[in-house]
């Protein structure tokens, strides 16, 4: 028995813009039933309350199915995992238990601390090569890839010769346009990539990073880190940590490009910079298909009855342009007064990254144009072609003149 | 104003520290929050404010 039931909203009409039947949605049916694109049935949630609700509620398992696989691919969750997900999907205490492993290397101090110095000096040599090199340029290839791809390596302990292999591995796990098979052998990749590398450092001695962190934990003397789990994290961290910070920053380049009016704001007034990052992640908003989780017990959010057992996804990039919470949600602003957005989720799964992201940005974005105040794209912005299938949305390329 | 912080529940996103660095910090080892000053002064109260709304986790309680 098949309920009829209305898609959930994934084509957009404009580049930078979510789907547009999302304003309706938001404004008539806030937290409604819909049909997922792999043809599971749920709830979407498009406001911003509801939505932060949703992630901060303990009653909802961050274990749950996906729903943004293609038609047909409905799985139960956890399952379709090729690799363990650890903490990713787990629920309190353990989750903690787990992501405490890791926050003291993601804290702003730290970041600040270990890595800025780091992210600034190769953030120098790219804009040195690209002055170097032709005047016509892809930005994704010179900078919003390679960037985040050494920042992840630096701080995992992962050689940066093997980033070709690993980006690869990455975005056909990651293309929703792939089938399942297809999808899995990227993550097989992943997976036998971090295993090699663990087997390595452990015959070395484990060394520096992360990683060899990890190793020391997993082999003390009655520690609960398995091998599997281990293995786990090392892939997650090391997708989870460049896929979405690529995209972000190529996304926010074209969106500096295609808006001179703020492009000019952070130009003089290069303070801004943190607020305008966070109002990119919040309008660009590039986990594109939303996040889900799972009903515990028979609740009740916006008014609705959720089930126990049932899917409720929040789409963030509807929630991140509702009226309720942001003035002209539609058009980036520099001065919005913002207390917080939903780019990074909210609750306690919220983005370990974060901070790592943050730092990148905030140090790519301002550079590029103080360096190269002319630069502009090289065609057309309708004919930038955009990832419309990747989990995070994206620039495939972004050819620009400097 | 009083502030409570809740270790259990903190998951260590940092937050609190970036809208209030006066107030707030994190523990080297595991990111768990810190807090400075639980009777901070009224200069203060705006950005407390805003770091218990941004906090993920609920982990910072404000009485006043
Ligand atoms: C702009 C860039 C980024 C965006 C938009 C982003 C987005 C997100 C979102 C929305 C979640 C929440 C998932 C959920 O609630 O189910 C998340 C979790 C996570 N992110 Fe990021 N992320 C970014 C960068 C990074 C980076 C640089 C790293 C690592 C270095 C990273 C590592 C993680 C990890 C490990 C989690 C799982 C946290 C948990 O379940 O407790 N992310 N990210
Ligand atoms: S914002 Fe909340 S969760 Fe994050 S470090 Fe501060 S207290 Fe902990």
């Amino acid at each position: 028995m098949t309920e009829t039931l209305p898609p959930m909203p994934v084509q957009r009409t404009r580049p930078l813009d979510p789907p547009l039947e999302y304003d309706q949605l938001r404004e008539e049916q806030p937290v409604t039933r819909v049909r997922f694109p792999n043809g599971s049935a749920g709830w979407l949630v498009t406001r911003f309350e509801e939505g932060s609700q949703v992630f901060s509620d303990p009653r909802m398992s961050a274990r749950r199915p996906r729903h943004d696989t293609p038609e047909g691919e409905v799985s139960e969750a956890g399952e379709e995992a090729p690799f363990n997900p650890t903490f990713v999907m787990m629920d309190e205490p353990d989750h903690s238990l787990y992501r405490r492993l890791l926050t003291g290397r993601f804290t702003p101090k730290s970041v600040q601390k270990n890595l800025q110095p780091y992210i600034d000096r190769i953030v120098d040599e790219h804009l040195d090569a690209i002055e170097a090199g032709p005047e016509t340029f892809d930005f994704v290839q010179a900078i919003a890839l390679p960037i985040p791809c050494l920042v992840i390596c630096e701080l995992l302990g992962v050689p940066y010769e093997d980033r070709d292999g690993f980006h690869h591995a990455t975005e056909i796990m990651m293309d929703m346009a792939n089938s399942r098979e297809e999808r899995d052998r990227g993550a097989k990749w992943l997976i036998d990539y971090i295993t090699e590398l663990v087997a390595k450092k452990r015959a070395t001695g484990a060394g520096e990073g992360l990683l060899a962190e990890l190793i020391r934990v997993a082999d003390a003397e009655g520690s609960f880190l398995t091998d599997d789990e281990l293995i786990g994290m090392g892939v997650l961290l090391l997708f989870a940590g460049h896929d979405t910070t690529a995209a972000m920053m190529g996304l926010s380049a074209l969106t500096l490009l295609t808006h001179p009016e703020q492009r000019q704001d952070l130009a003089d007034n290069p303070a801004k910079i943190g607020p305008a990052v966070e109002e990119l992640l919040r309008y660009l908003t590039i986990v594109q298909f939303g996040l889900g989780r799972v009903a515990k017990e028979d609740l009740e959010i916006g008014g609705r009855h959720i089930a126990k057992g049932e899917l409720v996804v929040v789409a963030m990039p509807a929630a991140n342009r509702d009226p309720r919470v942001f003035d002209n949600p539609d058009t980036p602003d520099f001065d919005r007064k913002m207390t917080r957005h939903l780019a990074f989720g909210y609750g306690v799964h919220q983005c370990l990254g974060q901070n790592i992201a943050r730092a990148e940005l905030k140090t790519v974005l301002p550079r590029l144009f103080a360096r190269f105040p002319h630069l502009r794209l090289a065609l057309p912005a309708e004919e930038v072609p955009m990832d419309t299938y990747g989990t995070n949305y994206a620039v495939k390329k972004l050819m620009v003149t400097r | 104003m009083k502030i409570a912080i809740e270790e259990d529940k903190c998951c260590g996103a940092g937050q609190c520290v970036l809208v209030s660095p006066e107030v707030f910090d994190q523990r080297d080892e595991d990111g768990i929050v810190v807090l400075l000053e639980p009777n901070p002064p009224q200069e203060q109260y705006a950005t407390v404010r805003e770091a218990a709304a941004v906090c993920p986790a609920a982990a910072i309680e404000v009485h006043e």
